[in-house]
């Protein structure tokens, strides 16, 4: 949107809303309507005498329409629909420089995120709803800012006291509803689906346990600021999950999955190419069952799949928010592994870059990313943000709480609010090797040849599943590939990007949701996309916990006839 | 230890605004709306025999053609029958192994100022499988302060009855609860080395016969979007009063049961339950928060369609809201220290609390609770004139569903009236499959909520008077006892919200959250609502205080929490009664003001663009 067209617009909402709200609207523009018309009189009227007022109000409705399924052994268990409307309400008391947001009040009221709303699009209901929250975060808000000035007066003034609000955020007027979005949440046929996928382990005694998890889901975002912004934006995933569980003969638990991931459901893999990578994941499952232990020591790790997606998410995506963290009665808070004081230090190899673009809503083979959006959760609009440049850190993420370094948003405001502030999140990760990835011959190759260079009796592991500990992985020779099992890898973190020693050229995509503090109503989808990884001097060892017996019987599908007394 | 408690809300409280109210309650303790009307109308006593109250029992006996064996059920069996023959011989042994499943297709809607909030309707197959492990003398379900009981898992299962995939799943759960019970055993036998004795020495566990019953399973439809009209149409009642919050919401159970045991027993029971709550709360200038409810209770979809009518539930919102009207103008309650009058369902909730939890059997085998009444059997605890009895065979009083009726328990023992006071005088205990001393065999009052541990509870709670006087004469003898004292006034509990009971050694006590409460003066001036009461005292002095009862019986319907086996229904039933001494204290204060804005001004209807 050119700048004139967002200025004659935000014109146009601004005499709208002056007017009284005489009247209401009853159907579709009802939600809108009430949002616009409460809003325009809270940001007029909401005072209390002797303390500040709100100078920024947003509200945000989230409608979720989804069907679930849950399938067990080729038997469903749950297939159900459901529609909900939950609300936001954001709001900034006192002033840009110095607000009630990115305070860690201990004692303070807990500031409401979000509340389930009426599904009905009634004018009247709706904004009694809005007054009524409006209110709660208002005291809430307040109570913060108290606090936080309380906290400030006891603390000495930061020479680098940054703003708590950018304010140069440009209207948005925005309606958006990709294609996918269209197709209706339908628990039937991924309900059959689920089901036929699970049967396959009926053919496969070794496997104790199959369940599949699959949700569609679409969401309309509804969002409104007193900055004139109107952002009424549509997203869409389905998942289909499908998980293997059994035990080694020692007891050791041990499983697999296959996941599944579109944009709607008919962008999933065909039945029957599902059916094949469940069938391969059920082998590999199996093979573990025998596998040898894994030795402890020095390694070469190459993780690969959505094992090299994983490590991306656990030493690089959640690191890379600019938002600074909340302050406290006792000063700032420190964020666990931050990158954010490293901006412009080398932080990783230089063939390595990474970078963060919520607008790529497909890959060019078509695949669609659960991380793409047009606007975040401050209705700001996304940016493509170059994160690393060869190795070297040159931008985080940001939502609208700048910070030393970085003085506004760059459309990465995603979720909720923590603390009065929104976090700058990952949304759709590029990891890329540029000219130095190797193909998956040459990467094994390279991964001996490390091996060989950091002495005899140096194993290399081919890590294919993640958990907290790899789950699904090789013992890497020059004769081949065989199953390991009980491996686990000690001291993973961001530090552990030096050493990194090479990169695949075949990209792993990764959707996911993530749940978790401040991930909104059902969760944040993300996408991670990246290359197999390979990695130099990682310390494993092998697992030597206690484990559960394997099963004092049979299963019963499996089990033998007894042999007449 | 905060041992029971009883409210009318659950979870149908969801969402922030509601999860707050829950907590209010919650802390509260209990929530007390029941209809107001259904028996108040019944003509006084004039004499001094107490009629009874008019119980519709549910026979036993099916009355129905056996149902067919469900494939499902049937590969229950198989799968049991597998688990018993291996696992009888595994050391240790498994004695007893059960499978409970509970076919729960729930739907709960409510809606607030005229448009629905909420609607979730889920189906789901829950199998609970028991298995214990050692012998009934002792075995690895033994309560035990040192180690903990093992946690209930409950698994899904499919929804059709696939054979194959049911098999899958009890086998996984059976194998698995095995093993934890096996460790348990092993820790129970290792402490008991250097651990004193119990007090009861009673077995861990009951033989009880085997039962088999097969009652079809009827159909279930409710009607969704009649009665997201019908709450939509009763919600907007509250925009009367728009700086009230106000809720109409309803939810319906279909929890259809099957029951295998190796024992023998297979059960394949239906079970309905439907609830309709109207609830208000109102913030008042001084910080208080005043909530007021109603309740409707079905054991069918079709009974709760003929009792919430458009006009009945008008009647109650605007009850509600004339109830918060009044609170709000109301005077602050004071401590108070004197006579007071329980009308029936205050009644009702008062024996919960005193009496109730403490008769409930597997208590006795917690060495931290107080055991009020171990030693209490043929013992004289009230006036002569009352008895009290738990019947979960009884079905309704009058017109009137009690919710905590069953004929089968969670256990699957067929359900028995259990007289607990005759003539004052204690007689005995509810039990589930724990038996105590004296008591070797359950009286089919094992429950709990599903995923949670069964013990005794109550079920259905009655409160009989052999003797009654008439509603004026209850009065009479009141200010009688005002005067005696030198008071100015005594009181009238018309509701109560609910109450919790602490059965802790070295505490026992019993709390009343009290909602409607009226002044009645001594030089007949007109009754005085007053807000912020609390109710507090100890068990066994407020049950020696009762002076006398009408005969005419209210009823309190609601859920009951407690310890280990969460919330399950559950009714009590009482007469008006005067207590002679009761104190009262002042309830906590809130902080919140009302909302800084004036509500939104409603606006017209019109089209949208």
């Amino acid at each position: 949107m050119s700048p004139t067209k967002r200025g004659a617009l935000a014109m146009v909402l601004g005499l709208a809303w002056a007017a009284p709200p005489a009247v209401a609207v009853a159907g579709e523009g009802a939600v809108e309507q009430a949002m616009k018309d409460e809003l325009a009189r809270s940001l007029a009227e909401l005072q209390v005498p002797g303390e500040p007022r709100p100078y920024y109000i947003a509200y945000t409705f989230t409608d979720v329409e989804e069907a679930e399924v849950n399938a067990s052994f080729g038997a469903v268990t749950v297939s159900e629909k459901r529609r909900r409307r939950f609300l936001r309400v954001d709001m900034r008391v006192g002033d840009p420089k110095l607000d009630h947001s990115n305070f860690s009040a201990r004692y303070s009221t807990p500031e409401y995120s979000s509340s389930e709303a009426a599904l009905d699009d009634d004018y009247g209901s709706v904004r009694r709803l809005l007054w009524r929250r409006t209110d709660d975060a208002f005291r809430a808000a307040l109570e913060r800012l108290s606090a936080k000035k309380g906290a400030a007066e006891r603390q000495s003034e930061s020479a680098d006291a940054v703003p708590d609000f950018w304010v140069g955020a440009p209207a948005v007027n925005l309606t958006h509803a990709p294609p996918a979005t269209g197709a209706v949440p339908d628990p039937g046929p991924l309900a059959g689906l689920a089901a036929r996928l699970t049967s396959i382990f009926r053919a496969h005694a070794g496997i104790q346990r199959s369940t599949a998890f699959a949700q569609h889901t679409v969401l309309r975002r509804r969002f409104v600021s007193s900055e004139k912004s109107f952002i009424d934006e549509k997203t869409s995933n389905v998942r289909l999950d499908v998980r293997a569980e059994t035990q080694a003969g020692d007891g050791m638990p041990l499983w697999n999955a296959a996941w599944f991931r579109a944009l709607e459901p008919r962008g999933l893999l065909g039945p029957e190419l599902m059916g094949a990578e469940v069938e391969r994941r059920a082998a590999e499952l199996e093979a573990a069952r025998t596998a040898p232990l894994a030795t402890s020591g020095d390694a070469v790790v190459l993780f690969e799949g959505p094992a090299a997606t994983d490590i991306v998410w656990r030493l690089l995506a959640d690191h890379l928010s600019g938002t600074p963290p909340a302050r406290t009665a006792e000063g700032d808070e420190r964020r666990e592994g931050s990158l954010a004081d490293r901006l412009g230090q080398r932080v990783a190899p230089s063939f390595l870059s990474v970078h963060d673009d919520p607008s790529v809503e497909h890959m060019p083979d078509g695949r669609g990313l659960f991380g793409a959006y047009r606007t975040d959760d401050e209705g700001v609009a996304a940016e493509r943000v170059k994160l690393i440049d060869k190795g070297v850190l040159t931008g985080l993420l940001m939502s609208r709480t700048p910070s030393r370094d970085l003085g506004r948003s760059n459309g990465h405001g995603r979720g909720t609010a923590i603390d009065g502030s929104y976090q700058g999140r990952f949304a759709n990760l590029f990891v890329t090797g540029g000219a130095a990835a190797l193909d998956a011959r040459r990467l094994r190759q390279k991964a001996l040849a490390v091996a060989r260079e950091m002495g005899p009796r140096t194993s290399v592991y081919v890590v294919r599943l993640m958990d907290d500990e790899p789950v699904i992985a090789f013992h890497l020779t020059g004769a081949g590939e065989k199953p390991v099992r009980g491996l686990m890898i000690e001291g993973l973190s961001s530090r552990r990007l030096k050493d990194l020693v090479a990169v695949g050229d075949t990209p792993y995509v990764s959707n996911l949701v993530r749940f978790g503090q401040a991930s909104g109503v059902r969760g944040m989808p993300s996408s991670i996309v990246a290359p197999p990884l390979l990695f130099k001097d990682l310390e494993v060892r092998r697992d030597t916990r206690k484990f559960p017996k394997p099963p004092l019987y049979e299963h019963p599908h499996f089990a033998r006839p007894k042999p007449a007394k | 230890m905060r041992a029971a408690r009883l409210e009318t809300t659950g979870d149908l409280l969801i969402g922030r605004r509601r999860r707050s109210l829950l907590v209010a309650l919650l802390l509260a303790g209990c929530a007390a709306p029941r209809p107001a009307t259904d028996l108040a109308a019944t003509p006084p006593a004039m004499d001094g025999k107490a009629r009874p109250p008019a119980l519709v029992r549910a026979s036993l006996e099916p009355g129905v053609a056996a149902a067919a064996r469900a494939p499902g059920l049937a590969a229950l069996e198989r799968e049991l029958a597998r688990a018993r023959a291996t696992l009888a011989e595994a050391r240790p042994p498994a004695y007893f192994i059960a499978y409970r499943v509970h076919e729960l297709r729930f739907l709960e809607m409510s809606a607030i100022d005229g448009a629905i909030d909420r609607t979730l309707a889920t189906h789901r197959r829950w199998l609970d499988t028991e298995v214990r492990v050692g012998e009934r003398r002792f075995d690895s379900s033994r309560p035990s302060r040192s180690v903990p009981l093992n946690r209930v898992e409950l698994a899904l299962l499919p929804r059709e009855d696939d054979a194959a995939a049911i098999a899958a799943v009890a086998w996984r759960e059976t194998d698995r609860q095995y093993k934890a019970a096996a460790q348990r055993l092993s820790q129970l036998r290792a402490q008991q080395a250097v651990r004193v004795e119990r007090e009861d020495s009673s077995d861990d566990f009951t033989a009880e016969k085997p039962v088999v019953q097969l009652r079809p399973f009827a159909a279930w439809q409710p009607d969704v979007p009649a009665w997201q009209a019908r709450l939509r149409r009763a919600s907007a009642r509250f925009a009367a009063l728009p700086a009230l919050e106000g809720e109409v919401g309803m939810r319906a159970i279909a929890d259809d049961r099957w029951v295998v045991t190796s024992e023998g027993t297979v059960l394949q029971l239906p079970g309905r339950r439907v609830e309709l709550m109207i609830s208000a709360r109102l913030r008042t200038g001084d910080g208080a928060e005043l909530t007021s409810e109603r309740r409707l209770d079905s054991h069918t979809l079709e009974g709760i369609e003929a009792l919430a009518t458009d006009d009945r539930l008008a009647g109650l919102v605007d009850e509600v809201v004339a109830t918060l009207r009044a609170l709000a103008a109301a005077p602050l309650a004071e401590p108070y220290v004197g006579p007071a009058i329980f009308e029936g369902g205050s009644a009702a909730v008062l024996f919960h609390e005193a009496l109730g939890h403490r008769s409930e059997g597997s208590r006795l085998h917690r060495d931290q609770e107080d055991h009020t009444f171990a030693s209490k059997v043929g013992v004289r605890v009230m006036p002569a004139f009352l008895s009290v009895f738990d019947d979960p065979t009884a079905r309704k009083l009058g017109s009137l569903d009690l919710v905590g009726h069953y004929l089968f328990d969670d256990d699957g023992v067929p359900a028995e009236r259990v007289t607990l006071v005759e003539a004052g005088v204690f007689k005995g205990f509810l039990l589930g499959r724990t038996p105590v001393k004296g008591f070797s065999r359950s009286n089919g009052h094992g429950r709990g909520e599903l995923g949670r541990h069964r013990e005794s509870r109550m079920a259905n709670l009655v409160v009989e008077p052999s003797a009654a006087v008439p509603p004026a004469e209850l009065r009479r003898r009141l200010l009688d006892e005002v005067r005696r004292r030198g008071l100015d006034h005594g009181l009238r509990i018309r509701r109560l919200s609910g109450g919790e009971t602490i059965l802790s050694r070295g505490e026992s006590v019993l709390r009343l959250e009290l909602s409607e409460v009226y002044r009645v003066f001594a030089d007949g001036r007109p009754d005085q609502l007053v807000r912020g009461a609390n109710l507090s005292g100890t068990p066994l002095a407020v049950l020696g205080r009762i002076e006398a009862a009408t005969d005419r019986y209210e009823v309190f319907n609601g859920g009951c929490g407690a310890n280990d086996s969460g919330w399950v229904p559950q009714s009590n039933t009482s007469p008006d009664l005067l207590v002679s001494e009761v104190e009262i204290v002042r309830k906590p204060k809130g902080q919140d003001r009302p909302p800084v804005l004036p509500p939104p001004p409603p606006g017209e209807a019109r089209r949208g663009p």
